[in-house]
């Protein structure tokens, strides 16, 4: 299964422990080095459709100095999901540089 | 962030979460959603950034129109008041608590027996046809508070529009499954 850019930096957000919405925001953000600016109104729908398709759970709830912060983790089979796509996508960037240093003045 | 100018910036993005999704998602991901854009916040901002305010718009159609039942149950539940499947219920607690409910309703009926209402009063002189519309509007606006009771308890909600059922948590399951 392929997944879209979003979801799966999403994923990779998850994949060191549980996030709250906000902290999914930054680390994203740090993963991307800045291209990928989430939404939230972005991020919410993505994190719907990631439980719709049992890849993130909601690991916990509290209110923190008013604020709501609800927690989500990777399921098992989200791990599982992130770790396919990332042998695919190093798999497809192998394939890619290969074919780059084919090119005449493109060695790599 | 100062208080007042945290309190205009958190008015505003309430403001525009009530433009972009519908009850049902407010009542159970609002204050989360709420938070997140708190968070967000820079300091000394007073309102959600276009691009902020643009994303949540988007998204907010997406999720209505991701809801939204398919046509056919959409037609059978507007003019025969069919219950639509289980999967859409908060979006007919949504619709039924709406505003103009019997307007729409009515709107629809009288647009697919437009044929028939058309053959019935073409006797009839226009003032009476009036008339008796005017009377149908009037007693579906007298009967409103009972229609939309039948029609929550319909979908397994109380009058006040709280369901039966205990709902999953946003983020555990993406639809809600009926109870055994």
């Amino acid at each position: 299964m392929a997944l879209r850019e979003q979801s799966y930096l999403i994923l990779l957000a998850l994949s060191e422990g549980s996030l709250h919405g906000y902290g999914v925001i930054k680390a994203v953000r740090e993963l991307s080095e800045g291209q990928v600016r989430l939404g939230a109104g972005t991020l919410y729908g993505a994190l719907d459709r990631l439980a719709g398709d049992g890849l993130v759970i909601v690991a916990k709830e509290e209110v923190v100095s008013g604020r709501h912060r609800r927690y989500y983790e990777l399921t098992g089979h989200g791990r599982q999901v992130l770790a396919a796509e990332t042998t695919r996508l190093a798999r497809l960037a192998t394939t890619a540089q290969r074919r780059l240093s084919l090119q005449p003045g493109m060695g790599m | 962030m100062t208080h007042d100018i945290a309190s205009v910036y958190e008015r505003r993005c309430r403001l525009l979460m009530r433009l972009a999704y519908p009850p049902r998602f407010r009542e159970f991901r609002g204050a989360e959603l709420l938070s997140t854009l708190l968070d967000l916040a820079e300091p000394g901002q007073r309102g959600p950034t276009m691009r902020e305010s643009f994303d949540m718009l988007r998204a907010g159609l997406m999720l209505r129109l991701r809801e939204h039942p398919p046509p056919w149950h959409w037609l059978l539940y507007r003019v025969f008041g069919a219950r639509l499947p289980w999967r859409y219920r908060w979006w007919a607690r949504d619709d039924i608590q709406g505003r103009f409910f019997v307007e729409r309703q009515l709107g629809a009926i009288m647009l697919v027996w437009i044929m028939y209402l058309v053959w019935i009063t073409s006797g009839l002189p226009s003032w009476a046809v009036l008339v008796m519309m005017g009377l149908t509007y009037l007693s579906a606006r007298l009967s409103k508070a009972g229609l939309r009771r039948k029609w929550l308890a319909k979908h397994e909600f109380h009058p006040d529009g709280t369901s039966y059922h205990v709902r999953p948590r946003p983020g555990g399951e993406a639809t809600e499954r009926r109870p055994a």
